[in-house]
C-alpha cells in the first residue's frame, strides 16, 4: 500500500458532502423558493395583503436559508449514510464563525450601500448582474478547491445568466427573479441527475462490524 | 541524511507509520467522527483488514470505537482521541522535517 496524500485526504469529507447531489437539489429548491417569493407580488393583483407579505416573507426566507442545511442532513441520514457511510465534519471554531458572520454582514452592507447609491445614479439594475457574477466566482472556487467539476458548469451558467440579464437590461426585481429561478432550476436538475446516479451505483447495505 | 534525521526516522511512531493505519488516522483527523462503512469505502480495505487496523489503533489509545444502532442496523462509530490527534500531528511534523532536510538543494 502506498503512502497517502495528506492534503487530498483532508479534502475528502467536504467532497463527500457533495457526493450524492443532495446539496445541489436542496439549494436549487431554496433558490426557486426565493425567486417565487420575489415574483409572487408582481403576478398577483396588488392590495393590502402586500404589506403583510413583505413583513412575513423576508423572515421566512432567512429561516429557509438556515433550514437548508438541516434538511440536507435529514435526507442524507435516510439516503446517503446507509449506502456509503456516515461522517460528521469538525464544527468550525469560534474564529471561523466570527469571520463568516463579518463577511456576510460586509457583503449585505455593500449590497445595501450599492443599492442606495445606485438608485441615485440609476445603476441599481446592475445588481442582479453583479450577483450572477458573484455566483460564477463562488462556483468556480468550489470547483477548484473541492475538485468538483460539475460546479464548472454552474459557474459557466451563472456567467451566461449575467450576460443575459445585462444584455436585456432587466430591472432589479425581474433580474433577481430570472437569476434565482434559472439557477435554481438548473441546480435542481443537476442535483436530481447526480442523486439518481448515486443511488443506482450505491445500493443500501448493512453496516460492517469492527 | 544527517544522524539526527536517521534517529528521527528510527524513532517514528510505528502504529501510525504503517500506510493503511496512516490513511485511517488521516481520514479520521479531518472529521469529528465516521462510521465503519465510510472508512471502509474511503480506505478500500477489506472488512477484516480494516477491523484489525482499528483494533491496533484502539489498543494504542489513538481512536475510540463506539458500537451503537441506526434503527436495527449495527453502527460502528470511530473517532480520533486527543492522544491520537497529537500523535498524528507529531508524525506529520517529523515527516515534514525529514523530507525538507532530505531535499538535495538543502544538503550541504
Amino acid at each position: 500500500m502506498q503512502y497517502p496524500d495528506m492534503k487530498e485526504i483532508e479534502r475528502r469529507p467536504k467532497r463527500y458532502w457533495n457526493v450524492d447531489g443532495l446539496p445541489d437539489l436542496v439549494m436549487g429548491a431554496l433558490w426557486i423558493l426565493w425567486g417565487l417569493a420575489l415574483a409572487l407580488p408582481s403576478w398577483l393583483p396588488s392590495g393590502s395583503w402586500l404589506n403583510y407579505y413583505w413583513m412575513v416573507v423576508p423572515l421566512i426566507l432567512i429561516l429557509s436559508g438556515f433550514a437548508a442545511n438541516a434538511i440536507t442532513k435529514i435526507l442524507k441520514q435516510h439516503l446517503t449514510f446507509p449506502r456509503t457511510g456516515y461522517v460528521e465534519s469538525i464544527p468550525p471554531g469560534a474564529a471561523t464563525k466570527m469571520a463568516a458572520a463579518f463577511l456576510a454582514a460586509g457583503v449585505a452592507a455593500a449590497i445595501v450601500l450599492l443599492g442606495r447609491s445606485a438608485t441615485v445614479q440609476g445603476l441599481e439594475d446592475l445588481l442582479p448582474t453583479a450577483i450572477a457574477l458573484l455566483f460564477a466566482l463562488l462556483f468556480l472556487v468550489m470547483a477548484m478547491r473541492q475538485k468538483l467539476p460539475h460546479y464548472l458548469w454552474s459557474s459557466a451558467l451563472s456567467l451566461l445568466l449575467a450576460g443575459i440579464i445585462a444584455r436585456n437590461r432587466m430591472s432589479l426585481n425581474n433580474g433577481f427573479i430570472f437569476l434565482l429561478l434559472s439557477i435554481g432550476l438548473c441546480s435542481c436538475l443537476v442535483g436530481s441527475v447526480r442523486l439518481y446516479t448515486y443511488l443506482r451505483r450505491n445500493p443500501r447495505q448493512q453496516e460492517g462490524e469492527a | 541524511m544527517s544522524e539526527d534525521d536517521l534517529k528521527t526516522l528510527t524513532n517514528m511512531d510505528r502504529v501510525i507509520h504503517e500506510p493503511a493505519r496512516l490513511l485511517i488516522v488521516a481520514l479520521l483527523a479531518a472529521v469529528k467522527e465516521a462510521d465503519f462503512l465510510y472508512l471502509q469505502r474511503e480506505s478500500e480495505l477489506t472488512k477484516g483488514n480494516l477491523s484489525s487496523h482499528l483494533l491496533k489503533l484502539e489498543q494504542a489509545n489513538y481512536i475510540e470505537i463506539q458500537k451503537t444502532f441506526r434503527g436495527k442496523i449495527p453502527l460502528t462509530l470511530v473517532s480520533l482521541t486527543r492522544q491520537g490527534r497529537a500523535a498524528f500531528e507529531g508524525y506529520k511534523k517529523k515527516m515534514k522535517g525529514l523530507l525538507v532536510n532530505g531535499e538535495p538543494s538543502r544538503r550541504k
